[in-house]
């Protein structure tokens, strides 16, 4: 996996390419808590074709942290399969998730 | 402490007797899920819908958990968790002899022989040290009675809770329904939680099916 991490004035917005899996999962973490502060994040799923478990404890993960922080997490871009997995496990639920990266910045 | 650690202290009251019968269907998936659970914890394996991946044969040092890992390892064959589960709880006595002889060995349960006693065959194991159990509590209970995000061993631990019918014993009957709308939430979250209590309402329907109502009179 490929992570695009780029700043929108206050935000760190974070694109995974490819998969999140068990295999990258610990790499996404470590790349996004080494950069973010104490500041909000965008997770784009647009160019992320699978997540597994192991990714979703992954968000799990962050989505606790940033709320510790008080910082948001926004999810956006998510494609039908992995809106299924996130509806399925009812991380839809419990998630900020957004049609457009423009709506999930605008959310922060 | 590991899940079928866990999820046995949490079986037991202070003077080692089952604070609930689960039932083996129950339990004999419950430890199964807590095995997997804990392996996915530590990254030793990953899934999805259709398949149960090892990522990391590394031994966790902790006996149980390792002969899980082995055996996932030999196996030539993919298969989903639901496959795993099934697996496993085949040889869930296995699995809770060794974390039983674990939480003795990390003194935090020792071994008495006395009389009957449910799954746990003959012998008590009371509690040298509850602070463990206690603090697995109160855990649970901030999870459930807040809008907190749980983190991943929250989950898979209120998954175990709920799938071998602990909820009523922690909850009073004020709190259980209150909580059970959180309860549902939280255990969609594992995948393997999901499969265990799914593999388990699946069992037990079967078995209500093919038992005669109350009164009726077999056929000879």
């Amino acid at each position: 996996m490929e992570l695009k991490l780029n700043w929108s004035g206050e935000t760190l917005v974070a694109q995974p390419v490819g998969r999140l899996d068990g295999e990258s999962a610990a790499d996404f973490e470590r790349q996004i808590t080494e950069e973010i502060g104490d500041h909000s994040l965008v997770v784009d799923f647009a160019e992320l074709n699978y997540i597994s478990s192991a990714g979703l404890r992954v968000i799990l993960v962050l989505a606790k942290a940033l709320k510790a922080r008080e910082c948001r997490l926004d999810l956006c871009c998510l494609s039908h399969p992995i809106q299924e997995v996130f509806r399925i496990s009812g991380f839809d639920q419990i998630m900020n998730i957004h049609q457009t990266r423009k709506q999930a910045l605008a959310a922060d | 402490m590991n899940l079928v650690q866990e999820i046995l202290l949490l079986l037991l009251d202070d003077e080692g007797a089952p604070v609930v019968a689960p039932g083996p269907v129950r339990l004999d998936h419950a430890l199964a899920g807590a095995a997997l659970m804990d392996l996915a914890l530590r990254n030793r394996i990953d899934t999805d819908a259709t398949n149960l991946l090892l990522l990391d044969a590394t031994p966790t040092g902790e006996p149980v958990l390792d002969g899980v890992l082995e055996e996932i390892a030999a196996s030539e064959e993919r298969s989903d968790a639901k496959v795993w589960l099934s697996r496993l709880a085949e040889r869930s006595q296995e699995i809770r002899e060794g974390a039983l002889a674990e939480l003795i060995e990390l003194g935090i349960l020792e071994e008495k022989n006395k009389r009957i006693l449910w799954v746990f065959g003959s012998r008590r194991y009371p509690a040298v040290d509850g602070r463990a159990e206690r603090e697995v509590k109160l855990r649970v209970m901030s999870v459930l009675f807040s809008d907190e995000i749980p983190d991943p061993r929250d989950v898979a631990i209120i998954s175990l809770i709920s799938a071998t019918g602990l909820l009523s014993e922690l909850l009073s009957k004020h709190d259980l329904p209150r909580a059970m709308e959180r309860v549902q939430q939280i255990r969609k979250m594992d995948l393997i939680g999901r499969e265990m209590v799914s593999a388990i309402q699946n069992i037990e329907k079967v078995v209500l099916t093919a038992m005669p109502p109350m009164g009726a009179v077999p056929h000879m």
